[in-house]
């Protein structure tokens, strides 16, 4: 996964970093290296360039930059927008408003619900032996784990 | 004397300190061929005389950005007797990473932990002794602020240069792979006698790292470098290794404190909120024209009152005759016409000043990235073009803070096109004369203009001179500070003194030169001020102008005060004759060439400084004189066909 697609209040872990190697010095020497913990913080207006921490310092990343670093999750439950094609989740909860919870309903998703991801943006999954279209929006809302 | 280097990263206090050891004796240059300015100040400690010199704030030693090469350069070549590693004790870890890029590259280093006040206040505590062992280096904890630590810090500087410092560093060690490698290069170097100036362990680091200047040492001597893919898995792995080094030592040497809400976490909640975000920053703008303009124009008022007295005064004394004249309208009118801006100009640098200082800036810049990214620049170049609406040499010389060289010079070249409030005189006057009752629509719509054209040139210079690469943001927000005033002042000093440097001598020269021509063999028709405009009128005829406005045009290059001045002085009484001599659709096509062409003398000469050299100065003369002729022609043809 990208850092850039690490839903915002998560926590991920650098598994590379891709930069030209102009560049590629000065993000490595800010802390974005291989095995850091990095924490989104939160998100310019438009959604672009959005704040990160890393090594205690707040640092901006414009989304065409955090797309060159390569990242994992790290907590057990993470939105589904972080979700890998291929895999399998299970629902762990819903952060959403009453609106949001009858949505979901009506798609067939609950807590304890299984997904298995076939693709992204947005994401189709297989829940119940039936696909269903999950935007990145709602997905950031879905809180899964992997099995 | 001995020289003390201060390195860093950026927002790490470290030009506070540097304020607070030198206090106002400091000097700003730019260092040679390059326009990153170099303070320098000197400290007399204990009979030995010291000279700092505050080093850029950077991340890493690589050799690519401006900053970081004037830095490693300066390391590298001028070996100064003390180099000073400034980190913040709040946050430690970038610092220290830089600390051992630095140990790695030179001897006598120490370690400056500043702001320590701060870390106090939040039951943070750092173990200096734990520091020394692992990192082999004295350590000092300073505040700049409360001016603690800094005769330790002084006592410290005299101890390693009278007993000088070779750092071991023996408890670091890269992953074997790295070292093996290591080892291989430092054997090949030793057997060079013209590396011996350099640690050898730092270039067999760089070589494995492919950094190009090393790289190409290393290439005389026929020492090879890895492949670009091997080197890019090395960066990785040593960068890797220190931050894991760092880590292990922050553990033993630090207590981390329970974590609360911090004032600065709630402020940032809110100030880059994103929604709240740009109504904020909105406001913060307001705020700081609102202070620079209505706050400071009493002052302003003070200055004109002074220099019309003063005017007055040097007439009753002198009589009439020439010499008064080139006294009264030539040089006090003249030079009095752009001090009156001073107050201005300070009060825009201490807002500017305030913003930058207490951490909003940044914060600016990311709030409002996005809509300048599409012009392919970033919030920051911003922030200097709003200063042009009061005045644009202070717009220029704002963009010092653009780290990005490309973003800056777009950013110098397209500030002359925010109209300054030198220009309003003309619209007020013209838009008067020829439309009345709908001055305000008028005026107005040339602002408009004047944005949106801003906004084309930026993008129109980004695809001819960069072919549109978008500029990277990667910046850090600091943590909100508290600007004291000391360091308010010095910003605002710093930056406005040279504008008053330039009253003095461009400005001066020019409001004489023009009293000459307007004024010899004899004033009015027959002036040479007369002979220059009709050299010129047969290009402007096209969009219908007079000699007259041809020759107010020249004189405003000066400064576009000027433009309103020469009116009254061709014209005798503008509001009756211009009708006769012009129609409306001129006065507007007139009023959108003094918007749009050429930059006032002293904008010429801080792009001429700022851009660094006269390239980029001719290039901007002649750049605007096309747009405006273009867009004033366009006026004229159009307006022929409706009136």
């Amino acid at each position: 996964m990208k850092l850039s697609e690490a839903a915002v209040g998560t926590k991920v872990k650098i598994v590379s970093v891709n930069f030209q190697p102009d560049l590629q010095g000065r993000i490595l020497g800010l802390g974005f290296v291989p095995g850091t913990i990095v924490e989104v913080v939160r998100e310019a207006p438009f959604g672009d360039p959005r704040v990160y921490t890393v090594h205690g310092k707040m640092i901006t990343l414009r989304n065409s930059e955090a797309d060159l670093i390569e990242v994992q999750p790290v907590e057990r439950s993470f939105p589904l927008s972080m979700a890998e094609v291929g895999k399998r989740y299970v629902v762990k909860a819903f952060l959403g408003g009453p609106f949001f919870m009858s949505r979901v309903k009506s798609m067939g998703l609950y807590i304890g619900s299984l997904i298995e991801v076939r693709s992204k943006f947005p994401i189709t999954a297989l829940v119940d032996g039936r696909i269903i279209r999950i935007g990145m929006g709602m997905a950031e809302k879905i809180m899964v784990e992997e099995i | 004397m001995k020289t003390v280097a201060l390195v860093g990263n950026p927002n790490v206090g470290k030009s506070s300190l540097f304020n607070a050891i030198t206090g106002a004796r400091q000097y700003v240059a730019n260092w040679p061929g390059v326009t990153v300015s170099r303070k320098e100040g000197t400290k007399t400690w204990r009979g030995v005389e010291l000279k700092f010199v505050d080093l850029p704030g950077i991340y890493s030693l690589g050799a690519i950005s401006l900053d970081e090469k004037v830095t490693r350069g300066y390391l590298l070549r001028e070996h100064p007797d003390v180099i000073v590693v400034v980190v913040d004790a709040l946050n430690m870890e970038q610092g220290l990473f830089l600390l051992i890029e630095v140990l790695e590259m030179r001897e006598n280093v120490m370690l400056v932990v500043n702001s320590i006040d701060e870390a106090r206040k939040k039951n943070l505590r750092i173990d200096k002794y734990e520091l020394e062992k692992h990192f082999g280096v004295h350590v000092v904890f300073t505040s700049a602020v409360t001016g603690e630590g800094i005769e330790e810090l002084l006592d410290r500087i005299l101890h390693i240069i009278r007993k000088r410092e070779v750092h071991s560093f023996v408890n670091f060690k890269y992953q074997p792979e790295i070292e093996e490698r290591i080892n291989d290069i430092e054997k090949k170097i030793e057997n060079v006698k013209e590396l011996s100036s350099y640690k050898k362990r730092w270039l067999a680091i760089k070589a494995l790292e492919r950094d190009p200047e090393v790289v190409e040492i290393l290439g005389d001597y026929n020492i090879k470098a890895p492949s670009e893919l091997e080197a890019k898995k090395f960066k990785e792995m040593i960068a890797q290794r220190r931050y894991e080094y760092i880590d292990s030592v922050l553990r033993e040497a630090m207590s981390i404190p329970t974590k609360k809400m911090s004032l600065s976490e709630a402020l940032d909640h809110v100030i880059t909120h994103k929604f709240l975000g740009i109504p904020i920053f909105l406001a913060m703008m307001y705020l700081a024209f609102s202070f620079t303009f209505d706050v400071m124009s009493p002052f302003s008022d003070l200055i004109d009152r002074g220099f019309s007295a003063l005017g007055e005064w040097m007439r009753t004394i002198m009589g009439s005759g020439w010499v008064t004249s080139l006294v009264v309208n030539g040089v006090i009118g003249g030079v009095g016409a752009v001090l009156v801006f001073v107050p201005n100009i300070f009060g825009m640098f201490l807002a500017l000043g305030f913003m930058e200082e207490v951490g909003y800036l940044p914060r600016a810049a990311f709030v409002i990235d996005k809509l300048m990214y599409k012009l392919k620049l970033s919030g920051r170049s911003f922030m200097s073009l709003i200063l042009g609406f009061g005045c644009n040499v202070p717009a220029v010389m704002s963009t010092r803070g653009i780290p990005d060289y490309r973003e800056r010079l777009i950013t110098i070249l397209v500030s002359p096109f925010i109209t300054c409030s030198a220009r309003l005189p003309t619209y007020i006057l013209l838009a008067g004369i020829f439309f009345k009752g709908k001055e305000t629509v008028v005026i107005f719509s040339i602002y408009l203009s004047s944005i949106v054209l801003t906004a084309i040139s930026a993008t129109v210079l980004n695809k001819v001179l960069f072919k549109g690469q978008p500029v990277p943001l990667v910046m850090e927000l600091p943590r909100y500070r508290l600007p004291s005033a000391k360091n308010l002042w010095l910003y605002v000093w710093e930056r406005g003194k040279h504008f008053l440097e330039k009253a003095g001598t461009i400005i001066l020269i020019s409001a004489i030169i023009i009293w000459f021509l307007g004024n010899f063999p004899s004033a009015g028709d027959n002036s040479l001020a007369a002979d220059l405009g009709k050299i010129f009128e047969p290009i402007f005829r096209p969009l219908g102008y007079d000699w007259k406005m041809v020759t107010a045009l020249i004189f405003g290059a000066a400064a576009k005060e000027v433009v309103v001045s020469t009116f009254q002085m061709m014209y005798g009484n503008p509001a009756e004759v211009l009708p006769s001599v012009i129609t409306p659709y001129m006065a507007l096509s007139f009023m959108f060439f003094v918007m749009a062409y050429m930059p006032c003398f002293a904008t010429v000469a801080v792009i001429k400084s700022e851009a660094g050299g006269w390239k980029w100065a001719t290039f901007s003369i002649l750049y605007s004189l096309a747009v405006a002729y273009t867009i004033a022609l366009l006026i004229s043809l159009v307006g022929r066909l409706i009136w």
